[in-house]
This record gives C-alpha cells, sequence and structure tokens, in this order.
C-alpha cells in the first residue's frame, strides 16, 4: 500500500488516502485478502489524527471494499460488484491474447475451447 | 469502547479565578489537544484530574474508575511543565525511585527508551535540555505501561526539530491500541498532526469540546470593504481598519454578504484567536 497525502489539498486528508486505497484496490496492486496498514499504525505513518484514517476505513467497508476482522485488522474483499466488474476485464483480456494466440498457432475455436474446459475444470 | 477520561461539572474556586462546570470527555484510544489561552485554567483542569489540587466540586473519572483510586494511578502518566525530578538524580536514581509505584514497570522497556532517545543513564538530571527532560519523562511513563498520559504542554520551549521528535514519540505511543492522550499545547501545527479531539477552554469555562475538523469546518475567515450592519451581529472577533474589516463568521450566516467578500477556510489559529478577541471585548 502506498499512500501520499498532500497537507495543501483543498480535499480533506481522509477523502485522499480513500480514494488512493480505493484506486489501489480496482487496479489490483492491492489483492483480495490482503492485509490493509492498521489503522493506528496509517496514521501514525501519514502524521494525520487517528480519527482521519478511521473515517478512511470506515467508508471503504461501507462501499464494500474492505472488510474487517476483530482484533486482526482490515482486509482487502473479494467478490464485491465492483472487482468483479475488474475481474470481467481481467478476464476479457486474458482470452483475447488467447484467442489471438491460439490463432497465431492455428488452433481452431473447438480446440480453444477445450483447452479452456480443461483449465476451468482442473 | 469507553471513555478513557470522564470529566463532569468540574468547578474549582480560588481567590479571583474559578473553574466553572467544566464538562468533557474522551473516548479510549484517541488524542485529545487541550487549548486556550495563559490563565484559562488547562493546568488546574490537569491538577484536579491528577489529585494534584483537589476539586470544590464534579466528577473525574479516568479508565472507567474515579480519579483518586489507586489503581487509576498506576495505569496513567502525568508529565508536567515544572520538572519533578530531583536536579542530582540520573536516569537510572529515576528508574530506582520511581519503579516501586507501578507494578507494570518494565526494565528493558526502560532501557530501550534511555537508549533510543539517546538518554545519558549516567547524567544528572539537571544538565539535561528541556527536550531531553521531556523525553526522560516520556521514557519513565512509557515504561510502566501507561494507558494514559496527561501531559501538560509538553512542547512549550522545545526548538521545532525536538519538538517534531516529541510529538513522533506520542504518535508511536498511539500506534498500540487503547492508549490515550490528552496534552495541552499552545502550538497548534502540534494539534494539527497529532490531535483528534480539541478541547478549547478560556477565562474558567468550556467554549468548544469535540473532533478537531469540526471545529474548523463551521467556520470561515471573512474579509471585505464594510460589514454590513445586518450582519454584524454574527462576526467574531471584528477588527475594523480604514480599509476593511476582518472577522471570524460561523459558516450559517456567510449568506447575503457582498460579492465582493472574502470568504476562506479558517484554520485553527484563526478561531482560536478571533474568540478569544471576542472573549475580551465582548
Amino acid at each position: 500500500m502506498r499512500i501520499q497525502i498532500s497537507m495543501q489539498s483543498e480535499i480533506p486528508a481522509y477523502e485522499q488516502i480513500k480514494m488512493q486505497i480505493k484506486a489501489q484496490i480496482l487496479s489490483g496492486e492491492l489483492a483480495a485478502g490482503e492485509p490493509l496498514t492498521s489503522i493506528r499504525q496509517l496514521a501514525r505513518d501519514l502524521q494525520v489524527s487517528i480519527i482521519t484514517t478511521t473515517r478512511a476505513y470506515g467508508d471503504l467497508e461501507a462501499e464494500g471494499l474492505i472488510y474487517t476482522v476483530q482484533g486482526r485488522g482490515c482486509f482487502v474483499k473479494g467478490g464485491s460488484e465492483m472487482i468483479r466488474q475488474q475481474y470481467l476485464h481481467i478476464v476479457d483480456e486474458a482470452l483475447q491474447t488467447a484467442a489471438d494466440k491460439g490463432k497465431a498457432a492455428g488452433l481452431t475455436l473447438g480446440e480453444l475451447q477445450s483447452k479452456l474446459e480443461e483449465k476451468f475444470y482442473g | 469502547m469507553g471513555n478513557a477520561i470522564e470529566v463532569s461539572n468540574l468547578c474549582k474556586e480560588y481567590q479571583g479565578f474559578a473553574l466553572k462546570n467544566i464538562s468533557f470527555s474522551v473516548p479510549e484510544g484517541l488524542c485529545c489537544g487541550f487549548v486556550g489561552p495563559n490563565g484559562a485554567g488547562k493546568t488546574t483542569v490537569l491538577k484536579a484530574m491528577t489529585g494534584m489540587i483537589l476539586k470544590s466540586s464534579g466528577e473525574i473519572c479516568l479508565l472507567g474508575r474515579p480519579n483518586d483510586d489507586v489503581k487509576v494511578k498506576e495505569e496513567i502518566g502525568i508529565v508536567f511543565d515544572q520538572p519533578y525530578f530531583q536536579e542530582s538524580w540520573t536516569p537510572l536514581d529515576i528508574e530506582r525511585s520511581i519503579k516501586p509505584f507501578y507494578p507494570n514497570w518494565d526494565d528493558g522497556e526502560y532501557q530501550k527508551y534511555l537508549s533510543r532517545f539517546e538518554l545519558d543513564p549516567k547524567k544528572k538530571y539537571k544538565d539535561f535540555s528541556r527536550g531531553m527532560k521531556m523525553k526522560l519523562a516520556m521514557a519513565v511513563h512509557l515504561s510502566h505501561n501507561a494507558r494514559l498520559l496527561l501531559l501538560d504542554e509538553p512542547t512549550s520551549g522545545l526548538d521545532p526539530a525536538s519538538r517534531d521528535e516529541l510529538i513522533d514519540i506520542m504518535r508511536d505511543y498511539l500506534v498500540s491500541e487503547g492508549r490515550t492522550i490528552l496534552f495541552s499545547t499552545h502550538i497548534t501545527s502540534d494539534l494539527e498532526h497529532i490531535a483528534d479531539l480539541i478541547v478549547y477552554i478560556s477565562q474558567g469555562s468550556l467554549l468548544f469540546c469535540g473532533e478537531k475538523d469540526e471545529l474548523t469546518a463551521s467556520y470561515c475567515m471573512v474579509r471585505g470593504g464594510r460589514l454590513p450592519e445586518e450582519k454584524r451581529k454574527f462576526a467574531i472577533g471584528l477588527r475594523e481598519h480604514d480599509n476593511g474589516y476582518e472577522c471570524l463568521m460561523e459558516l450559517a450566516h456567510i449568506d447575503g454578504l457582498p460579492l465582493d467578500t472574502i470568504t476562506e477556510r479558517a484554520a485553527i489559529d484563526d478561531v482560536i484567536v478571533h474568540m478569544e478577541r471576542k472573549e475580551k471585548y465582548a
């Protein structure tokens, strides 16, 4: 997790933190299940108040991007709609690559499909 | 999450000065800045909390217990502006004399903090600089695992680098769950970077108690050529001069000011300075 906040910005610090974590989750830089820096440690590192980081994490949780395990901290959630969309996009790209490379290697659609089935049920 | 500090209707009467019905609370795990001009009564409140002076009336609960409970004293760390260690003591003497009062004292931790804060264990207390003395007092309280720190102007009289170092020590302290700090200060940059809450008193009365951002979010700075008569009653700490005026105003009242009026976000200092001016000339 990388976060840089600007103290001069008109955007409140909690909003900046929230937007940056969100962007990293959606880009896949932060993977599902990955632990986030604890609320208190992050406040310490960024030199902001604990309420600020608590609010940022609270918003992310409300948006379904992260979840809290009592006593263990916050983690990136998998399976939420936004993350699903992100995955669909990755799947599309990967399939496109598979189709292109398959064509280049002279595979038929049937052969490509059976290869996908192998992977899917493997 | 319970409150680490609960002060209700605290009164203390002295000749010529009184704390009037001070009530505020600080939830466990947060950092609260305690502000107000010199003579506002901050130190009196802190002394009443620690039992150094008797209150005239009111209730004070620390860590869920009345503040005169012995268990409470073991679990809080108090650092006052005036040193309370013997001048000729070394950090090692201090350890020997303080340790028996704290069942949770940890020798290893103390050693660790002395070396981390670069405090010579054999140097006399009086030979330390002000910044070093503060760090030593912090080392003592961090070593008995205090759950609540009450600090009276810990950063006053320190150069910017030592001040930053001390704030950093406070930040490190807060990383563990269940630790709370109340500290008085005049330096608003201290508040900007660490405080969650602000308790603001003036002339013995509470003026504000709440989240730091709330204090600044509800006001704005207003500058203009001439203040419309109907807005005069909303101006806080108004300063008028030949070329215009300047004041603080609640956000709710800025609608209807002339178009060429400048309205800007208020900083903590702006709020405090103007509130004080209002108190003085009210």
